[in-house]
């Protein structure tokens, strides 16, 4: 029997106010250093209270010189952005990391840049006012390379911890595109899990990572079309030998169930259920509505994990660790095995900041530690 | 020589151009002010309207620049929903990449005029809403006084006089629940239509996979209908001798531009159609497109509304000649 309540990440954090500027050719605020110290002084995420302050310093008179910055600097700030992204995860104390995916601008904008076939037609907001580039499919989708090598390698040196790399599955990458190309989005979405998503999977298993998180937020948003989903997933994933999650978030789970046993080789639903959840305590049905859907998922898929979303990524107010506690026994309970139960946020954290995502993933922590007393 | 009337409404949420994309993250990181939001708003609102007159829109609408979501100036401005709407749950607006934040009803809805007003800005002769039935199916309901939908249709009531008092004129209710109009969007429509004497209420239908606008109905004189633009001209053909005095003078809503894809309309409404439309003698037929044209680049909206323009110009056209 594994260990019980493993807690992990989602994906995503939000870029560092330097990394942004950078990413821009904007100038880095001298704020920027004492941030570093504070992380280091208050966290302890360095021994070195210092530590990155001389790439800051180097980017910073790289800029004062030539109002830009070069390749090279833009890559050394990419990486200390992951490396403390990775370490703040690790001090948050979860079990299995990612590294923010601090390389990527945003879950389908980084994918599709590096899909050839696609063309950006412009910006969409999403809700609120959060937008995303959309592109349309102009011709039959393929890759030059794999696309998560390089972050994959980076993040084997950085971390002893386990190591869950995310990916946007075909289904969602073709759900938020026009279709210029195939006027069909069955073609579409086959094209894209045969010739994008799988050869991505496969050099990552090449590169020796285990557990593959494939991010699929659009997967019931068409009831008719979930069926196609699930044949993207197993295209993307059949045969091939490691561990594979689906992650869904925002949407009705229920449209899924009838479809969960096609999946092939699916250890772990990752799921969004605070978002929809009450706030006050208690672990009786009553008190958890957002969590009695996984009745009927542990009934269509018995023996599948759950990614049980315990924090909120839309709110900075940080769960009391009670509530955490309370979420996750309550979903032991109808689960059954709690080993069964990975305790995360409901999605990625790249909404909020870093000072209120260390605190919602210390709270998953937390709360899965005063859970896992009770189990 | 047919009588058959062409016309065209735009309606709904309008894209915001990268600069108030990026104002609006601005103001909420501190590095904007409101002030600044607003001032961008009425610029893109003029220039919205603008490209509807120029592209000869019968019924123009603002394009909602300052809504955040369909639901959140009307909440904003009503008692009776849980507190914190800018706080509430992040929740997935059907089939599509957008999101918006869930109401929770927890007592007697009230409307307050003056909130409304500081939330949504002046009113023009045209506005669109979400149904009362979608909207109330989108809520969270945590109050047994009343069922959501007859609370969420008497709030209506004080929006709809309210908005009648402010010189608008015609309302859309968009309405997202899957089905036919034999249901209750439509019933609870002609239940209500008396009481806005001077407003000419529409119903405009998105009608899910396998939902078909069904008769029979019996349309109340000011309210039009929707219906599903590829079994248009099949339906009506099927319909009842008996109905088809019922249609008479009714407007009927058509979606020709789709608002999910780029690729521009090539063709008008197809001549078979058109004869159709005019044997049964509707009113006039109203051309819009099927969603919220925010699910567009603004660049490709913008061409999607002059093309509308256009079509509706050309099937005036062919309707004259039949």
């Amino acid at each position: 029997m594994s260990e019980a309540l493993q807690t992990q990440e989602v994906g995503s954090l939000a870029k560092p106010d330097w990394r942004v500027a950078v990413i821009a050719d904007k100038p880095i605020d001298n704020d920027s250093y004492q941030t570093l110290e504070t992380w280091n002084q208050d966290y302890g995420f360095f021994e070195t209270p210092t530590y990155g302050q001389d790439v800051l310093r180097s980017a910073q008179t790289e800029f004062a010189d030539r109002n830009r910055y070069s390749p090279d600097t833009k890559a050394r700030i990419r990486d200390l952005a992951a490396v403390y992204a990775t370490r703040l995860q690790e001090f948050a104390g979860l079990d299995i990391v990612y590294d923010g995916e601090q390389d990527r601008a945003e879950m389908y904008q980084h994918s599709i840049a590096r899909t050839n076939g696609f063309e950006w037609r412009g910006r969409v907001r999403a809700f609120d006012t959060k937008s995303y580039k959309k592109a349309a499919c102009v011709d039959e989708p393929s890759i030059s390379e794999p696309w998560h090598s390089d972050e994959v390698t980076r993040l084997q040196s950085l971390t002893d911890k386990d190591i869950k790399v995310p990916i946007t599955g075909a289904y969602t990458l073709a759900a938020w595109s026009y279709d210029e190309h195939f006027d069909n989005r069955v073609d579409l979405v086959r094209a894209l899990a045969r010739n994008v998503i799988r050869p991505n999977i496969e050099a990552l298993l090449a590169q020796g990572a285990h557990w593959i998180q494939i991010d699929e937020p659009a997967a019931t948003t068409v009831p008719g079309e979930v069926p196609l989903f699930v044949e993207s997933f197993n295209e993307s994933v059949r045969g091939l030998a490691g561990k594979f999650s689906v992650h869904l978030c925002f949407s009705d789970y229920t449209q899924l169930l009838p479809h969960i046993e096609q999946l092939e080789n699916c250890s772990q639903l990752s799921l969004e259920f605070a978002n929809r959840d009450a706030r006050s305590l208690g672990t009786a049905a009553a008190d958890r509505p957002a969590y009695e859907v996984l009745k009927d998922i542990t009934r269509y898929a018995p023996g599948t994990s759950i990614g049980l979303g315990v924090v909120s990524v839309h709110e900075d107010a940080v769960e009391p660790v009670e509530l955490v506690r309370d979420r996750i026994l309550r979903a032991v309970d109808i689960v059954g095995d709690p080993a069964l139960i990975y305790p995360s946020p409901d999605c990625g954290l790249r909404t909020r900041s870093w000072p209120v995502a260390y605190n919602k993933l210390l709270a998953v922590a937390h709360g899965s530690r005063l859970a896992r007393e009770q189990v | 020589m047919s009588e058959l009337l062409i016309e065209s409404a735009v309606h709904g949420i309008a894209p915001r151009s990268d600069q108030l994309l990026t104002l609006g993250g601005d103001v909420e990181r501190g590095r904007a002010t409101q002030a600044n939001f607003d001032e961008q708003v009425a610029i893109e609102t003029a220039d919205w309207l603008a490209l509807q007159a120029e592209a000869g829109i019968t019924y123009p609408e603002d394009g909602k620049l300052r809504w955040q979501d369909h639901l959140r100036p009307i909440v904003a401005a009503t008692d009776g929903f849980a507190p914190g709407i800018d706080e509430a749950p992040v929740t997935r607006w059907y089939d599509s990449n957008t999101f918006y934040r869930q109401p929770t009803i927890t007592g007697d809805l009230e409307f307050n005029p003056k909130e409304f007003t500081e939330q949504v800005g002046p009113l023009g002769g045209n506005v669109s809403l979400l149904a009362p039935d979608t909207f109330a199916s989108l809520c969270r309901n945590e109050f047994d006084g009343i069922p959501a939908d007859r609370n969420v249709w008497r709030l209506y009531t004080d929006i709809l006089a309210h908005l009648e008092d402010n010189g608008v004129k015609r309302v859309l209710f968009e309405n997202y629940l899957p089905g036919s109009l034999q249901a209750t969007p439509l019933e609870s429509l002609e239940r209500h239509a008396d009481w806005f004497a001077d407003l000419q209420l529409v119903l405009l239908t998105h009608p899910k996979e396998g939902g078909v606008v069904s008769f029979p109905i019996e349309p109340a004189k000011n309210i039009g209908l929707t219906i599903r633009p590829e079994t248009l001209a099949h339906i009506l053909k099927t319909v009842p001798d008996y109905l088809q005095p019922e249609l008479k003078g009714v407007e009927l809503i058509r979606p020709i531009i789709d608002a999910t894809t780029t690729r521009l309309e090539q063709s008008t409404l197809y001549d078979e159609e058109l004869r159709v439309l005019a044997q049964y003698e509707f009113g006039r037929v109203t051309l819009t497109h099927s969603l919220d044209l925010e699910r567009l680049p603004l660049a490709y909206a913008q061409e999607k509304v002059k093309r509308l323009g256009e079509l509706a110009y050309q099937a005036q056209e062919k309707v004259a000649g039949l």
